[in-house]
């Protein structure tokens, strides 16, 4: 191996004629001859057009002035900042790693753009989740015009220059073989800490992709372990952090305990850009109010006997009829409405066994019996009281979709639904009505079709039901809290009192102070949420253990104890402390 | 992009306007209203449409403030590029004669003037005592030359750019370098001139082959610090990458793999394209001198024009005929 670091190679200049003496030839017996004006002219614009060197202008910015005026595009200062430095100090090979909400699409756009302009780039590939395929998209078209088109074919890698595909689809064999084959001038990967694990597909993908430059696209470059840091540096620019052996022996003083941080620091800095909302990077205000409600009697019902049979079967464990992943999505649909748990209970009475299937019949005849949810009535007052603004209502459930939809429809309130079923197509001419038609005020999204989407046009979001994580309640809000948002934002949480929603808010809200922090402080508590899944089931452990209310309260007490303490640990992992 | 004033911006436009035969009205000494034609993609219109555009077109930000809606084109504005874009359709090839007017007595003191400057001395010991020259009656034919204009890109991990245009004199086959700058105020006019025309020497093949090799000539002629400084990062990148694969012992291929990936990028190359080519015809003075021995002969050629004295010996040929 060692022999490769000689660097004896050949490094004199190799000439490469680009134009066919024989096809000039051919032209030039063609006769078609233009005027010296003419002639003078091209040698002219072929000399305006040369490149002599960098400097701290960018192009990107004389280039698409008269455009940007047009669609209303005001790049921020921390974006220039950021473009400058990738494109100058890092050479083109960068994470950048802003927060939520503060456009990394728009830098990372800006910088394909520029290296297109200084003609250093021609070949683009954006790698991103299939979910933000299109609205790379139309990004790229509407604030760059750059016209990239959407891979399907093998043969669509080597056609077009530039290019967006899915993760999954470029790691299919059939189009990796091509992929591999080609030089890339430019990568893009969009929410890259997919990318942590070098024994994934994903990871292989991209590590054995040819590539000039390489920008790597992700808020949480940091979340559970060091090691997948050296993971993601090590993809982007093998050796900056050395090996892992040596990284390990000298910056990790356990998997989650970083040594020698300054030194750390200092090599991070030189790949990695991490803008934070600051004095200079503004959003407006945002408010978040917590709408108290009391359900009809019926409803609060059905709440108390399923999150027995929740309870009960919970604490059966392995001997228990259901699974535990199921009776977690049922005690969250009751939160909901009575629709969404319907929808699992009648799937349950088709799965359980005689012994069960009585029990859960009854719940399901007893949801039935309900034809209106109480959190509705509260929808439509707030929809009353603030006007003419247009309104995006959030829940975890297809089936509280519809009856939302339905109810408004009922009242005479056209709506739009936006969910994950729907086609990349769809969704755009989703988004594009909800934007542009008046008479549409109220998009209800579910969470899985919201994910990624910008919505920033609109300011007020109410969350009929609430996520048990919160930094999907955050994902949420940053749907419209994020830049290029004007005004100020008005958050509606409705909470069904005496439900389990009630004392998560109360947790979440009183001890945690989760609306009170800002989205770097947030990351603090991303070590204790880290997996969504286990936070859930850490707040589901503590519903079923409890016996009544005040066992619930004591133990979520317990449960905000330990995120608070997680919080203040000196040595927890924090992305921003490192940089 | 090269820097380039308001003005200059303003006077490519207009030339470009009036190249491509666009009609356009100036308003003061800020706005440009230009009528130009834009093809309407394919992909809206099969075939492309051709519609009639108005530009109002601004110079400087502050001209734009007073003419609200006007468009500001700078270098590297989308309007500019735009230009720029459109230019490559055009000027590819040209067909050119360039005329003189110089009385007798000027060309001899433009001719004595450059022979005083001693560039020329040496090539004139060459050929033994000059002989009285008649300046009062030159002979005139036309010289041909191929004008090629390249652009060179030296790339690296970066890259820069520069234009070459060179002259190769097609009797002689010497190349002159900048060449389109020395014609910049001569008169063309289209088309092979009429009367006596010196006969090429060198097929276009040949040509060809003599504009490559001094374009190699003038790249590698180039100060090489461009290559050492991508040699200086090729070797941290290297190094960088070597500490991952061997300290964790990975794979040699995979290492490999990268380091070749490395090299490609960093590699100097010269990439040369040819932007246009033109066949012209430069006017040449001779003066015949009649030697002691009593042959008629050539003493010297002169290229007013490119303002270049050239000697019998120094040429190929000097016979006469069509041009190939």
């Amino acid at each position: 191996m060692k022999a490769f670091l000689s660097t004896d190679r050949e490094f004199s200049p190799q000439i490469e004629f680009l134009s066919n003496p024989v096809e000039i030839i051919n032209q030039l017996n063609r006769q078609e001859w233009d005027s010296w004006e003419a002639f003078r002219l091209r040698a002219r614009a072929a000399e305006l057009e040369l490149f002599t060197g960098f400097d701290d202008q960018l192009l990107v910015y004389t280039h698409l002035r008269e455009h940007w005026r047009q669609v209303g595009l005001i790049p921020y200062a921390h974006q220039e900042a950021t473009v400058k430095r990738v494109i100058g100090e890092l050479r083109g090979r960068a994470i950048l790693a802003d927060e939520v909400g503060l456009g990394k699409t728009i830098e990372a756009g800006m910088i394909i753009k520029e290296y297109i302009l200084r003609g250093l780039v021609k070949k683009v590939l954006i790698l991103t989740p299939a979910s933000l395929c299109r609205q790379w998209a139309a990004e790229l078209s509407q604030k760059f015009t750059l016209y990239p088109v959407l891979a399907k074919g093998t043969f669509d890698w080597e056609r077009y220059d530039l290019v967006i595909s899915p993760l999954e689809l470029a790691k299919q064999v059939k189009h990796r073989r091509v992929i591999e084959n080609l030089y890339y001038d430019l990568l893009v990967v969009d929410e890259a800490h997919k990318l942590k694990n070098p024994a994934t597909k994903n990871w292989q993908l991209v590590s054995s992709i040819r590539k000039k430059f390489f920008l790597l696209l992700t808020a949480t470059p940091l979340q559970n372990d060091l090691k997948e840091l050296f993971n993601l540096i090590s993809l982007l620019r093998p050796g900056q952090l050395g090996s892992y052996r040596n990284f390990r022996r000298n910056y990790m003083a356990d998997k989650r305990t970083a040594k020698n941080p300054e030194e750390l620091r200092s090599l991070l800095g030189r790949v990695m850009i991490r803008n934070r909302r600051g004095p200079q990077v503004n959003l407006p205000p945002r408010k978040v109010a917590t709408m108290p409600l009391t359900p009809s009697p019926e409803e609060m019902e059905l709440y108390r006997r399923i999150t027995e049979f929740v309870r009960h079967e919970y604490r059966r464990g392995e001997k228990a009829a259901v699974n535990p992943l199921t009776l977690l999505t049922l005690q969250r649909e009751v939160c909901s409405s009575s629709f969404a748990a319907a929808h699992t209970l009648y799937k349950l009475t088709q799965k359980s066994g005689e012994k069960e299937a009585a029990q859960i019949l009854a719940l399901m005849e007893l949801s039935a019996k309900l034809k209106e949810n109480t959190k509705m009535n509260l929808v439509e007052e707030i929809l009353r009281q603030i006007g003419e603004e247009k309104v995006i209502i959030f829940t975890e459930f297809l089936a509280t979709q519809q009856y939302i939809l339905a109810r408004l429809k009922r009242n005479g309130l056209p709506a739009l639904t936006f969910d994950g079923r729907m086609s990349a197509s769809k969704k755009d001419f989703t988004i594009g009505r909800f934007r542009r038609d008046p008479a549409q005020r109220v998009l209800i999204c579910t969470e899985s079709g919201g994910e990624g989407i910008n919505l920033q046009f609109c300011r007020t979001m109410i969350n009929y039901d609430l996520p048990w994580n919160p930094m999907r309640l955050e994902q949420r809000i940053g749907r419209i809290h994020r830049l290029g948002q004007t005004r100020e934002v008005f958050v509606y949480n409705l909470v069904t009192q005496g439900t389990i929603e009630e004392h998560l808010l109360k947790l979440l809200i009183e001890k945690v102070r989760l609306f009170e922090l800002v989205i770097g402080d947030l990351q603090k508590i991303i070590n204790y949420f880290g997996k969504e899944k286990s936070f859930e089931s850490k707040v589901m452990g503590a519903l079923v253990a409890a016996e009544n209310d005040a066992e619930l309260t004591q133990n979520l007490e317990v449960l905000g104890d330990q995120i608070l303490k997680e919080m203040e640990n000196p040595s927890a992992l924090n992305i921003d402390e490192l940089l | 992009m090269q820097k380039l004033s308001p003005e200059e911006v303003r006077e490519f436009i207009i030339e470009t306007l009036q190249v491509s035969g666009a009609s356009y009205r100036e308003v003061g000494q800020d706005l440009l209203l230009a009528e130009v034609t834009v093809e309407i993609p394919p992909q809206f219109f099969n075939p492309a449409r051709l519609e009639k555009h108005t530009l109002n077109l601004v110079f400087t930000p502050e001209a734009g403030a007073a003419y609200p809606g006007s468009e500001l084109v700078v270098p590297g504005s989308y309007r500019l590029s735009w230009f720029l874009e459109g230019l490559r359709k055009r000027g590819n090839f040209t067909l050119q004669h360039f005329l003189w007017r110089r009385r007798p007595e000027e060309l001899q003191a433009e001719i004595e003037e450059l022979q005083t400057k001693g560039a020329p001395k040496k090539e004139r010991t060459a050929v033994g005592p000059t002989p009285k020259i008649d300046w009062s009656a030159p002979e005139v034919r036309m010289r041909p030359y191929l004008l090629a204009n390249f652009t060179l890109s030296y790339r690296t991990d970066e890259l820069w750019e520069e234009l070459l245009s060179l002259g190769l004199d097609m009797v002689s086959g010497e190349i002159t370098p900048k060449f389109l700058p020395l014609l910049s105020a001569a008169e063309a006019v289209a088309g092979i001139p009429a009367g006596e025309i010196q006969t090429p020497q060198y097929s276009m093949e040949e040509a060809f082959t003599l504009f490559q090799e001094a374009v190699q000539r003038w790249a590698l002629s180039k100060e090489g610090r461009w290559i050492e400084e991508a040699r200086q990062r090729y070797e941290e990148e290297l190094y960088c990458l070597y500490q991952y694969y061997h300290d964790d012992r990975r794979e040699k291929v995979d290492f490999e793999h990268r380091a070749r990936e490395l090299y490609d990028q960093f590699r100097p190359r010269v990439l040369v394209q040819l932007v246009n080519l033109g066949l012209i015809y430069l006017p040449e003075v001779s003066y015949p001198v009649v030697t002691p021995t009593g042959r008629k002969q050539v003493a010297l050629y002169y290229l007013p024009l490119l303002k270049k004295i050239i000697y019998p010996s120094s040429t190929r040929g000097t016979g006469s005929k069509s041009p190939k």
